[in-house]
């Protein structure tokens, strides 16, 4: 039940970034909230392993709706997921650093996996030819990083605030 | 413990081979186009949500952009008035030539260029990563649309071209995209050239001979040629040309007309 919760809850998020977050740009950049969320539920070891399911679903609803071949935007996430898991150990304590790192470092991970990806399936004859190049994440890389890393840490601050009225309230009832 | 500790590392990565193969193999389904039906089967059921929810994006996209604007409002102002003038001028030349071309075509028997047939459609959302440019919109193949038509917003200025249709639903891919090449020409001295999209907003037109005169705020047109475009659709202006003396070709950047921010339906040029 958890799982079907979590990649529905992922296909409402692909959606808001198909229509709402897409609008909101900052300096013509758009920020990639689904792969936000990914990364947090792949850095909290309680949500860890949700974490490929919320890939999944959230790269997929991305796909449809994205030019570049289908199917590579989920590959990226599920190689991201890989990463995360395979490294997020190294932190003893989840606090806002490691979050902001992690993010920056995703962010310009993904893309480079996104551009090698599409570069790998061009060689594939039964697949379209699509034009890219690493050239072209120069007019955006930075602003995106600097972006994503601003709504982390708001989204960080949102979580905590929440879990802090939980406490407050569960102590009340007791 | 250690055997243990091994075996669940090695479940957890033939998972995601598992995972990684079985999107392989939805990639060499999708490209033999026998994902449409589902594709087309979730779009449908999202289409209401996609639609209030971009229009929601549209009313916190203006309400943030209203900042933005009020610090620019002075110069941008001045910028407009000027602008304003000169184009009072040039709208009562261009009536005057329109006057005189209606009387030449009716002599001639020719009829007029602009006859397009127009369908209207919705925009119910955007490609979701800054490495391409592309809308999506609630018309497709049962509507009458087929790949590669032109579209063009409201004040008929190039928005792109259909990219993909399903039976109630297309993909645009917008002219700023890095797929996206189309023929157009300079309105003033019918130079050719090939725009090509160059992401975050950027157009350049390539392939312009050397001895062809072109220059910053000449208007750029669809040229008509070998495509489903017809010609002579407003796409932008010049604002910088680049001449090197060893290459035999020149080339220039181009801003686009389009108000992409204000885009809420577009049209599909279904016939001209």
């Amino acid at each position: 039940m958890k799982y079907l919760l979590i990649i529905l809850f992922f296909i409402l998020m692909g959606l808001l970034q198909v229509t709402i977050i897409s609008q909101l740009l900052v300096g013509e950049i758009v920020v990639n909230l689904v792969l936000i969320s990914i990364i947090f539920f792949n850095i909290f070891k309680k949500l860890k392993k949700y974490g490929i399911w919320a890939s999944l679903a959230g790269g997929l609803t991305l796909d449809l709706f994205s030019t570049l071949p289908f199917g590579v935007i989920t590959l990226s996430f599920i190689l991201i997921t890989f990463f995360i898991q395979r490294f997020s150990n190294i932190f003893k304590k989840i606090t806002i650093l490691p979050i902001v790192l992690s993010v920056g470092l995703m962010v310009v991970t993904y893309n480079f996996l996104l551009v090698t990806l599409v570069k790998i399936q061009n060689f594939i004859p039964i697949f379209k030819w699509y034009q890219i190049d690493y050239l072209s994440l120069r007019h955006f890389l930075g602003i995106e990083i600097v972006y994503s890393i601003g709504v982390t840490i708001l989204f960080y601050f949102i979580l905590e605030l929440v879990c802090k009225l939980k406490n407050v309230f569960s102590k009340k009832k007791i | 413990m250690k055997v243990n500790k091994r075996m669940k590392i090695s479940r957890k990565k033939s998972k995601y081979l598992w995972l990684i193969l079985g999107i392989i193999l939805l990639m060499i389904l999708n490209s033999q186009g026998l994902l449409d039906k589902p594709k087309d089967l979730f779009f449908r059921g999202t289409a209401s949500v996609q639609g209030s929810l971009w229009k929601e994006g549209r009313k916190v996209s203006d309400k943030l952009s209203f900042f933005s604007d009020l610090i620019n409002f002075r110069s941008e102002r001045e910028k407009l008035l000027k602008e304003n003038n000169k184009l009072r001028s040039e709208i009562a030349k261009l009536k005057e030539l329109e006057r005189e071309n209606r009387i030449l075509r009716q002599g001639l028997n020719i009829s007029s260029q602009e006859n397009f047939e127009l369908v209207l459609t919705q925009i119910i959302a955007k490609g979701s990563e800054n490495l391409s440019d592309s809308i999506f919109i609630n018309k497709g193949k049962k509507d009458g649309i087929l790949e590669n038509m032109a579209v063009v917003s409201p004040q008929k200025i190039l928005v792109g071209k259909v990219s993909k249709i399903y039976d109630h639903f297309s993909k645009i891919t917008l002219i700023f995209d890095k797929a996206s090449s189309i023929n157009v020409r300079v309105q003033s001295s019918r130079a050719k050239g090939i725009l090509a999209g160059e992401g975050m907003n950027n157009l350049t037109i390539d392939l312009i001979k050397r001895e062809e005169d072109i220059k910053s705020g000449d208007i750029i047109i669809t040229s008509g040629l070998g495509e489903s475009i017809p010609k002579g659709i407003l796409v932008g202006g010049v604002i910088e040309v680049q001449r090197k003396d060893i290459e035999p070709f020149q080339r220039a950047k181009v801003k686009s007309y389009l108000d992409f921010g204000n885009l809420e339906e577009v049209f599909i040029i279904t016939g001209y």
